[in-house]
């Protein structure tokens, strides 16, 4: 007897998005950098949407899938790149679920796309600092890294909600 | 912006200038080098001035102690990276000619270093 799983309209929307934020992983990826493992993550972008709109689990389904996809369709999974990026995926994600946490009116897009910024790259550096690189001088890098992320964490969260605006 | 937004972003301003100010801090002095060559490796102290060669894969590279610094003077490598590197006095300061097959790593007495390369 064949055992048939039927897709529920969660698990198609859920898809819909991971598809969704998986292009724009994909797209950015063939964007020049200006600095090395400096991305603007406009990925991110869907998981705040996904989680002011669908809430935490789907946030978490959407930015892992992503992930997931992302690498296994640029051909870095398990590698160093993807471990950095799961990591960072999975900070931000434990940020942002405690964020919406806070009591009152919280945070709106533009403190959670900070926040999960400023937690991606702790965790990516942390991961890069223990694993690849346990320099001191690393350090150095942590203060730089951090004022970038603040940047386009912020400039994320206004083009969330500027998207916000447009959804129906 | 909410209340929280703002206090977000406040208190990350204020982090990341902390952490600047800590981690930008110049580390210490270093008393010793680390040379390492063909040859293997060897503690030299570096309180004492002194010009001395070290015999790397292509030839001889004369190294210059002075005052607690240290530097390559002449190499017989082609990019001559190693001299333009100039002086290194701090702890953790690494100085290298690849060509030549010689680094010196400057070790302090409160630093502790490890690196993995892949």
């Amino acid at each position: 007897m064949a055992l048939v799983l039927q897709p529920g309209r969660e698990d198609i929307r859920l898809a819909w998005l991971a598809a969704l934020a998986t292009s724009i992983h994909i797209l950015e990826s063939s964007l020049p950098t200006l600095l090395p493992g400096i991305k603007p993550g406009f990925a991110n972008i869907i998981t705040i949407i996904v989680l002011l709109r669908f809430g935490w689990r789907s946030a978490v389904w959407v930015s892992l899938l992503r992930v997931t996809a992302g690498s296994l369709l640029l051909g870095t999974f398990l590698s160093p790149t993807f471990m950095l990026s799961l990591t960072g995926a999975i900070c931000s994600l434990l940020v942002l679920g405690l964020a919406r946490q806070l009591p009152g009116r919280g945070f709106s897009a533009i403190g959670l796309s900070t926040a999960a910024a400023l937690s991606h790259i702790s965790g990516q550096f942390l991961l890069a600092y223990v694993w690849f690189i346990p320099h001191q001088g690393l350090w150095g890098l942590l203060p730089v890294l951090l004022c970038l992320a603040l940047i386009l964490g912020i400039m994320n969260g206004i083009i969330c909600n500027k998207v916000i605006a447009r959804l129906p | 912006m909410t209340l929280a937004d703002r206090l977000l972003l406040f208190v990350s301003i204020t982090g990341i200038v902390l952490l600047a100010y800590v981690t930008w801090q110049p580390s210490a002095y270093a008393d010793r080098v680390e040379i390492i060559s063909p040859s293997g490796r060897k503690i030299v102290s570096l309180r004492h001035d002194k010009t001395f060669f070290v015999t790397g894969a292509l030839g001889k590279s004369e190294l210059r102690i002075k005052g607690e610094r240290i530097r390559f003077v002449t190499s017989p490598c082609q990019t001559k990276f190693c001299i333009h590197q100039g002086w290194a006095s701090h702890s953790g300061d690494l100085r290298v000619c690849l060509p030549n097959k010689v680094s010196l790593r400057l070790l302090g007495s409160s630093s502790q270093f490890d690196s993995l390369t892949f």
